[in-house]
């Protein structure tokens, strides 16, 4: 049995009469990284910050392990560790003092616990140098040491790549699918990069405009990819003659066009791409490339999201 | 409970990480060595003494048939407790930055994502003012103690002196004296902390609460004057602030009890209090 670790209830914020996020319902499962995407403005941060008790619900509520956010705050948010946008900590304390401030706010936090996390996220060399000297991605993972020491159920990390370089990116992410699968946490990453969210996470819910606008699971999406039609983008000497003796070929469900000179493009199985190939160079057709349009949840989700138009 | 003193605790390390929290310290230690050095070599100290007591004072020091004392460590002491309003200028700053700083930096995020309520965050922050306030009042007391002993020694341990007791003068020892003056500084004290910790909560920034606070504690005799002829100005916070002229029965305001004194004072703390907490307590903390 999965146990569900957060739950939104019809969640809704007006600020001065505007509906900021309208009806908002999901479910997050423990140990899985679901992601929260959407583009800048549509509510994200807003419903993270709802999350974790920073702002007041207009309607509806949130259960964390059970706990509702409002009614018993403090029993919900012990099980929860964020960081809220950027990850702040105090510029003239060192990362380990700033830590032992978070230590000494939740009761039986231990020393130890601190060195653990430390080396869990790899700082040992800069923990004793002062926060104001780290780089971002320092500083990020300080606030991911932050956001665990207590040993929360759930982590909520805003927007955690942001601003890193593509090896922290890459260590991050491979950073929190450990969390969830070692140590079972659920994970809920916010990114407004599908790419990139969609690398890390088994689940992804998209916002847009404050409405939650589709959850799609991500493994399912995964496998889905070998048997469906897909499209692909073919290099070729001549478009217009492949393109006639592809047309002769009797197989099912093959659509190719000729975008132009040199680019077919074809909509077909993944194992129709060696009969094409095949077929175009038995009849010496040059192909110089092919390529997936991968089937990415960027396009997927392309017209889902469109541009979020601030109201 | 233990949740409290550890935020406390937190509190005080961050503000001693603050050059400026050191400064204060030293400048009080340069105030005080510095008042000592301008008595002992500048200053003609009979003479001092001689301006002193005169008049109502040195009558009563007669009437009593008690001697004038020569200047000593508690001369120098009591002469020193007017710096408290200098640590009252601190506390103003310690007051709104313990707010303001949490914003600047987007930690207060992190400080209200924890189990400890939003009422504890905002009661440790402001323990932590008034327990400061107390140490930077200790430490002047301690080091003044030192210095006068050094620099001008001690006749008695616990000399007795005329005072005005709100009734005229009495006889009281050395200490209920001094304890006395420090009560009526650090009432004041209080009030104008408060009121700058309200307004930074207000305003999540550090500008408005230092200057407010501060104009209204140096410029509460001029506001009172300026208004005096005005009915309401009995009910102003600054006609209050000086309980010291009140207690001896010279207000600025004529008719001014010291009971009266003190319930308005306690109404404005009610609502500084009042604001600061509903404020902190229901505000949404977004962006900036």
């Amino acid at each position: 049995m999965t146990e569900i670790a957060m739950e939104l209830k019809n969640v809704s914020k007006r600020i001065k009469n505007k509906e900021i996020i309208k009806d908002v319902s999901f479910q997050i499962k423990q140990g899985e990284v679901f992601g929260f995407v959407g583009p800048n403005g549509a509510g994200k941060t807003t419903t993270i910050r709802m999350m974790v008790g920073l702002m007041k619900l207009t309607e509806g509520d949130i259960h964390i392990v059970g706990k509702s956010i409002q009614t018993d705050y403090s029993e919900a948010i012990r099980e929860v560790g964020a960081i809220v946008e950027n990850p702040e900590m105090y510029p003239f304390l060192t990362g380990r003092k700033n830590l032992e401030q978070f230590a000494r706010m939740i009761p039986g936090t231990t020393k130890e616990r601190i060195e653990e996390v430390v080396r869990l996220v790899g700082l040992e060399k800069v923990v004793n140098d002062r926060v104001g000297g780290y780089s971002l991605g320092m500083r990020q993972r300080l606030g991911i040491a932050q956001a665990l020491l207590h040993k929360p159920s759930i982590l909520i990390l805003d927007e955690p790549t942001n601003g890193l370089d593509p090896s922290g990116m890459k260590e991050i992410r491979q950073y929190i699918r450990t969390l969830a699968e070692t140590e079972k946490v659920s994970v809920i990453v916010s990114s407004h990069l599908l790419s990139e969210i969609e690398l890390m996470c088994d689940r992804i819910s998209v916002i847009k405009n404050g409405a939650l606008i589709a959850v799609e699971d991500v493994e399912k999406n995964r496998k889905a990819e070998d048997s469906d039609i897909s499209e692909y983008a073919i290099s070729v000497s001549n478009a217009q003659t492949a393109k006639a003796h592809l047309d002769r070929l009797e197989e099912d469900a093959l659509f190719v066009e000729a975008v132009d000179e040199t680019t077919l493009k074809t909509a077909v199985k993944r194992e129709q791409i060696p009969v094409i190939l095949k077929e175009l160079l038995i009849h010496d057709i040059n192909v110089y490339e092919v390529q997936a349009a991968k089937g990415t949840l960027e396009d997927k989700f392309f017209d889902l999201i469109g541009e979020n138009v601030i109201e | 409970m233990s949740n409290l003193s550890q935020l406390i605790k937190n509190e005080f390390i961050k503000l001693h990480h603050y050059k400026s929290t050191w400064a204060m310290y030293i400048i009080l230690a340069i105030l005080l060595i510095g008042s000592a050095l301008i008595t002992n070599f500048v200053v003609d100290q009979s003479m001092m003494i001689n301006q002193t007591f005169q008049g109502e004072l040195m009558q009563a020091y007669q009437s009593m048939g008690l001697e004038v004392p020569a200047y000593d460590m508690w001369a120098f002491v009591a002469e020193n407790i007017s710096y408290i309003s200098f640590i009252t200028i601190f506390i103003i700053v310690v007051a709104a930055k313990i707010i303001s700083n949490e914003y600047k930096w987007g930690t207060i995020k992190l400080l209200l994502i924890r189990p400890a309520g939003r009422g504890t965050v905002l009661a440790s922050k402001y323990i932590t003012v008034l327990l400061f306030a107390v140490v930077l009042i200790l430490y002047t007391i301690v080091l003044s103690l030192l210095i006068g002993l050094i620099f001008f020694g001690v006749d008695a341990w616990n000399p007795t002196i005329v005072d005005n007791m709100g009734s005229g003068y009495t006889e009281v020892s050395i200490i209920a004296s001094i304890g006395k003056d420090i009560l009526f500084q650090l009432v004041p004290l209080i009030i104008v902390a408060t009121l700058s910790f309200m307004i930074a909560i207000l305003f999540k920034g550090s500008a408005m609460a230092i200057a407010a606070s501060i104009v209204i504690y140096i410029a509460a005799p001029i506001i009172t004057m300026m208004v005096s002829q005005y009915e309401i100005a009995k009910y102003l916070l600054t006609a209050h602030l000086n309980l010291q002229e009140i207690f001896e029965g010279t207000p600025i305001i004529e008719g001014t009890s010291l009971g009266f004194s003190i319930a308005v004072l306690l109404v404005y703390y009610i609502v500084f209090m009042a604001a600061g907490w509903l404020t902190f307590k229901k505000r949404d903390v977004a962006g900036n």
